[in-house]
């Protein structure tokens, strides 16, 4: 990074206070924050959800709901005060223009119905004034270009349905760019992409920054992007600032305690597998963690496919084939982690081998016993040793049930013990899961994120099952709560001597609980390994993507000491 | 004295403190009551003029129904030849008809045969969907594909004209009406069941109930009803007055109560052979009828709002 002198000041943000106004409460979002960005400088706001990022980012915008109220604040840019505009016109001028904005959610934020190209020249016809065809065409395939997209000329005529997640990310680069923005609000950009992906998008971000002089103000909840993607940081919390510096400082040595648990809390590439907490008052019998050679396979799926049949208006019958020749085995007592990313087919993999799916061919042999192709009896008392727990919490309980009806669904539904038993047993579950019997009575909209996950567990073991499928258990939450689930999930394996079959995108995560890791690529199973044998020696160039793409600790990143 | 402690005792009758009394004051257009009411905490949106309007007409015509002889000035079957065909007047409202019987008092004493019979039709509709629309939604397949293209059928015909062929051949009477009418909703609420049935199947929640062992008829009382009956109670408070209509269309038709009972649509007809001469025997019925049926459709949207 180039030092700056403060002359060279993009923004400068101070004071800013805002509130939103709900029924008649003024719920606070955003107090006392000040910053400052300079010239080809990245800052990242990071925080956990609820600490009022996107709060900032649409407050410079001039895009905050119609119930928000700018409490206090000066958001100097260039001569004037961002808090101060009050007319849409002027507003018009600024955004897409000298400031540039990226938002989160690639697949919602371009036209359905309009090329690409035409997208592009819009900003070019507003803001550069560009009227002639051949012209405008020229500059936005430029623009694609050093948004890093190759095949410009393709992607120019495309429509958006046509590109993946990770182009449309750059086409709304390229957009941002057409303006020649000084600065560019990028609020959670590649937290909607796979990580390999994300990798390309955040690149040729960079690569802007470099040759254009851009300054960026990244939103994100992703610590690993901020720590290696940012030249400063100002970390959230309920809407204060409590940690702030040069990124390599703050991610080195973290002042306040909440960034050093943030920091903590985040899988990195150095981490290890996580064990047990060690409970004086356990009075279980010890289990030896690590494979023992002469355990059982509890699952063994051997050659599953499964496709999905889709008929368009248009395109008539389309087969996609989600999962192909698919094998592997679960060793009671252990974890095996399926890692893949978005379309590798590891959640189908995962429904099939809980019951909820059947394949189309191949076996899942459950204690020796084929389950796929099993009657009705056969596959209920599969169900009773194989609970499931979905990757949402928020879509995965009931909202109209109460917390103990939730967890004694499993209970009533095969109809074991009376109706007080199964209230014991439903708080027996919720108190293994670390919440108290006090929730019992409340309903889901009053828990957070973390709790419902602890609910949705808690469910699951609730009939005492054999094997428990965790399909991305922990991708809807943040990551101190993460941290603290993965922590609970392994806990509860040494307790009850659960095999987990743990489904995640993230191979960070994979590795903090998992004792063997499969690799899903396109439907298909390229890896298949013990955890640390994938670390040390991953064999496909896949999987090595995969791993480059887990932050590594930032400490042992090469950085001289920032220029400031 | 006790004038000062009324004085004082004034604010704190109204608990609110961020309603100030500068802003009340601004909202000059507004009637002192609807600011006395807002200023209590009611709810701005239930404070709409024209929506307390409907809601007023609706519990009037409700207590109509209850108790026809505590509002009726006069006997509905009473005849006063003296007075037959009176133009309306404070003591006639409505005027009388051929018979010199009080024309308001009839609507009174026909407004209970004319709600009962909504009710009952609303009643039909409803239930009889969910006992069809349930299971389809959530069963899928064939009776899903059977009961999808029943209800393309009855949709594509007028709901009335079923109405009408149904009353046709089961007879005529008030009952016969409302279970015409109710038979000629079901597809509308069917179609709405279904396609919420099919939204809610489809949740985490209850493909986890499925796992769970939870039986699928326990499934649909448990998951899928409670989140499915929403859109439901919005449509059913628009079909009543829907509903309505048609009974009294079909009662105007000569199919409801035979004479002298009074209902709705059949005062409208009764009165149209005088209507050159007597015009509010078919005027004033017709417009009360426009009004509860307006007023009705009003709260129906208010309620498929704030679901």
């Amino acid at each position: 990074m180039v030092a700056e002198s403060s002359a060279g000041l993009v923004l400068d943000v101070e004071d800013l206070g805002v509130c939103y106004l709900r029924a008649r409460e003024r719920i606070e979002a955003v107090r006392g924050v000040s910053f400052q960005v300079r010239r080809g400088e990245r800052l990242a706001v990071i925080g956990e959800s609820g600490a009022g990022k996107s709060t900032i980012a649409n407050a410079l915008l001039g895009l905050l709901p119609g119930n928000a109220v700018i409490d206090s604040g000066v958001a100097r840019f260039g001569d004037r005060d961002l808090l101060a505009i009050r007319s849409e016109r002027e507003w018009n001028r600024i955004r897409g223009g000298a400031i540039a904005f990226i938002p989160q959610d690639p697949n919602i934020a371009l036209d359905p119905v309009k090329r690409v190209g035409q997208q592009i020249d819009e900003t070019l016809r507003l803001h550069r004034r560009l009227r002639d065809r051949r012209e405008l065409r020229r500059r936005s395939v430029e623009l694609l270009g050093q948004a890093g997209l190759p095949e410009a000329e393709r992607v120019y005529d495309a429509f958006p349905h046509q590109l993946s997640g990770g182009q449309r990310q750059r086409v709304l680069i390229a957009i941002a760019l057409g303006g020649e923005p000084e600065l560019i609000i990028a609020d959670e950009p590649t937290s909607g992409l796979d990580v390999t992906v994300q990798k390309l998008v955040l690149d040729a971000l960079d690569d802007l920054v470099r040759s254009r002089g851009l300054s960026v103000l990244l939103i994100t909840h992703d610590l690993a992007v901020a720590a290696q993607r940012t030249d400063s940081v100002v970390v959230l919390r309920d809407g204060r600032v409590v940690d702030r510096g040069d990124t390599v400082e703050v991610v080195a040595s973290p002042r306040h305690s909440y960034t050093r648990r943030l920091f903590e809390a985040a899988p990195s590439r150095s981490a290890r597998r996580l064990t047990a907490t060690p409970r004086p008052a356990a009075g279980h019998a010890e289990r030896d963690r690590p494979q023992r050679p002469d355990a059982a396979h509890l699952v063994t799926v051997t050659g599953l496919h499964k496709s999905y049949v889709t008929r368009g208006m248009r395109s008539g019958k389309t087969v996609k084939r989600a999962v192909r020749e698919v094998s592997f085995a679960i060793t009671e007592g252990t974890t095996y982690g399926l890692v893949g990313e978005s379309g590798s087919g590891k959640s189908t993999v995962a429904r099939i081998v809980a019951g909820i799916d059947r394949p189309d061919c191949g076996t899942i042999a459950y204690r020796g016993r084929d389950v796929a192709h099993a009657g009705r009896a056969e596959r209920r008392r599969l169900h009773r040793a194989v609970q499931y727990v979905f990757q949402n919490p928020y879509s995965s309980l009931d909202p109209r049930l109460d917390v103990a009806e939730i967890v004694a669904e499993p209970l009533h539904g095969f109809k074991i013990g009376a109706r007080g038993e199964r209230l014991d047993r439903a708080a027996e579950a919720l108190v293994a899961v670390g919440l108290d019997t006090s929730f019992l009575r409340r309903k889901p909209v009053e828990l957070s994120g973390g709790q419902r996950q602890r609910v949705a567990i808690a469910r699951a073991i609730a009939l005492r099952p054999e094997l428990i499928v965790l399909d991305e258990p922990t991708s809807a939450l943040d990551v101190s709560v993460q941290a603290q689930v993965l922590r609970l999930l392994v806990d509860l394996q040494h307790e009850f001597g659960l095999t987990y079959l743990f489904i995640s995108h993230d191979l960070g995560v994979i590795r903090l609980v998992s004792d063997r890791v499969g690799v899903l690529h396109n439907g298909a199973l390229v890896e298949e390994a013990p955890v640390e044998q994938i670390f040390t020696g991953p064999r496909q160039d896949y999987t090595r993507r995969l791993i480059d793409a887990i932050p590594a600790a930032p400490r042992t990143e090469s950085s001289e000491p920032s220029a400031r | 004295m006790s004038e000062e402690t009324i004085v004082d005792e004034a604010p704190s009758a109204y608990p609110t403190p961020d309603v100030k009394p500068d802003r009340t004051g601004a909202r000059a257009g507004t009637t002192s009551w609807l600011r006395r009411a807002r200023a209590r905490g009611v709810p701005a949106q239930l404070l709409q003029p024209s929506l307390v309007l409907a809601v007023l007409v609706l519990v009037v015509v409700v207590l109509w129904a209850l108790f026809p002889g505590t509002f009726a000035p006069h006997d509905p079957y009473a005849r006063e030849l003296t007075d037959k065909l009176a133009a309306p007047s404070p003591d006639h409202p409505f005027g009388t008809d051929n018979l010199g019987r009080d024309y308001l008092s009839r609507f009174i004493y026909g407004s209970r045969t004319t709600l009962v019979a909504a009710l009952l039709a609303l009643a039909i509709g409803f239930t009889v969907s969910v006992l069809i629309g349930l299971p389809a939604g959530y069963l899928g397949g064939v009776i899903d594909e059977i009961v999808g293209r029943l209800i393309d059928i009855f949709l594509a015909v007028p709901g009335l004209l079923i109405s009408l062929m149904l009353v046709t051949s089961i007879g005529f009477g008030t009952v016969n009406i409302a279970v015409a009418v109710g038979a000629g909703s079901i597809a509308t609420f069917t179609r709405v069941l279904r396609a919420e049935v099919l939204r809610v199947r489809r949740s985490d929640f209850v493909t986890s109930a499925v796992h769970c062992g939870v039986r699928w008829p326990t499934v649909l009382r448990r998951h899928i009803l409670p989140h499915a009956i929403g859109p439901m109670i919005a449509l059913a408070a628009l079909e009543f007055g829907t509903a309505l209509l048609s009974i009294s269309a079909l009662s105007f038709l000569g199919f409801g109560a035979p004479p002298p009972t009074p209902e709705w649509g059949s005062l409208v007809s009764d009165g149209r052979a005088y209507l050159a001469y007597a015009w509010w025997l078919t005027t004033l019925p017709g417009l009360a009828i426009v009004l509860v049926v307006v007023s009705a459709n009003r709260v129906g949207t208010f309620v498929e709002r704030i679901r």
